[in-house]
């Protein structure tokens, strides 16, 4: 017994069976960890993207851009739609709350919120579907149009639409909105240390479907609209 | 040669268990590295989010009549605009760089210029505190975009 204890042959291998899956845990996971941060990196850029693209769109929310004006609004044309000195809305424009909407993409197919039309004229040229494009030409630059692998779909997707509260009577082109570009429900896969990640796959809240990551946080872009029209 | 500097020798020759002292060593180095370049890249994200926030702000005030633009009301929706994403954020609604403020003191806020003729100026600072160094250690990100003033 104390000859074996003794011993001292092997010590190095032994030593080397320690050391060796450390080393290499730390290792995959670092490349693992910058993997991670390329992936945010990328969907964070996509909404950028996907922004940029949208305030220079036609809207999704078809109605958002032609606001109904009473008569006694319309005799206000050139009139501010807010009081210089408190930027309080002066009754000139419809309020800003209902020049709102939310467009998302579900099972049943595309809607806004507060009763606006999700335009959904055929094919890629819609609004939608050319937004998602230049965020999946971003998030998936490996792939090739029409994306049907890239982890971001449809249903990733919303696209916002609220009034500032500024602009003036009939301006031609709709009152000015900040427009808003979200991603929800996005997963990230670890490729090495995958197996030790299964604790953080918890879906997260609102999100259908199984889980088969680690969930992204919510991703969004606002910027002011510019022109709102394709062509 | 006595009994304890025989014994002292013998540990100093000893080199049964150098990989894992070697290893011992070498992995603060590494982590501390690791963490550093995640330190970097979340860093550099804050200031990119920033960046395009403060920009937004700017060219929504740009877009108000000259008049309105650099009016109490208008300066208060463009720091919301920069610090929220929204002219006007609800209680619900968080920062879009975690802990910035419209008016957190010195190095935490949004500011608009509007000294300079039919330009207007939005600069920002926000903390950011360092994961690889936590406690006091804190540098301020800081941006600024011009825009002229166009009027709508």
């Amino acid at each position: 017994m104390i000859k074996f204890w003794r011993d001292l042959a092997g010590s190095v291998l032994v030593e080397y069976s320690v050391v060796f899956p450390t080393f290499i845990l730390v290792t995959l996971g670092a490349v693992d960890l910058a993997y991670m941060l390329v992936d945010l990196a990328a969907a964070d850029k996509a909404t950028h993207l996907g922004a940029r693209y949208a305030i220079v769109s036609n809207p999704v929310a078809k109605e958002i851009t032609s606001p109904r004006y009473t008569v006694s609004q319309q005799q206000q044309i050139g009139q501010t739609c807010f009081d210089s000195a408190s930027g309080v809305a002066n009754g000139n424009c419809p309020p800003a709350g209902s020049l709102s909407a939310d467009c998302t993409w579900a099972a049943n197919g595309g809607r806004c919120t507060n009763g606006y039309t999700f335009d959904d004229t055929a094919g890629d040229s819609y609004p939608f579907t050319s937004i998602l494009r230049r965020m999946q030409a971003i998030y998936c630059a490996h792939l090739k149009p029409p994306y049907t692998h890239c982890p971001l779909q449809r249903e990733n997707l919303t696209v916002s639409y609220a009034a500032t509260g500024a602009g003036y009577v009939l301006r031609p082109g709709g009152l000015p909105l900040t427009v808003t570009v979200s991603l929800n429900c996005m997963t990230h896969q670890f490729y090495f240390i995958g197996a030790l990640m299964r604790w953080s796959l918890a879906p997260k809240e609102g999100c259908a479907g199984a889980v088969s990551g680690w969930s992204m946080p919510t991703f969004a872009s606002t910027l002011t609209s510019e022109d709102l029209s394709t062509n | 040669m006595n009994s304890e500097a025989r014994y002292l020798s013998r540990i100093v020759r000893c080199a049964s268990g150098s990989a894992t002292v070697e290893m011992a060593l070498i992995m603060p180095i590494m982590i501390s590295l690791m963490v550093g370049g995640v330190d970097f890249g979340m860093a550099f994200s804050a200031h990119a989010t920033m960046g395009k926030s403060v920009r937004n702000a700017a060219r929504y005030l740009g877009s108000l009549p000259k008049a309105a633009a650099c009016s109490s009301w208008a300066i208060a929706n463009a720091k919301n605009l920069a610090v929220f994403g929204k002219v006007s954020p609800g209680a619900g609604d968080s920062a879009l760089v975690s802990g910035w403020r419209t008016n957190g003191g010195i190095d935490n806020n949004v500011s608009v210029d509007c000294s300079t003729p039919s330009i207007v100026i939005v600069s920002a600072k926000t903390p950011y505190d360092i994961l690889v160094l936590p406690g006091a250690h804190t540098i301020t990100l800081s941006t600024q975009h011009e825009e002229q003033l166009i009027g709508d």
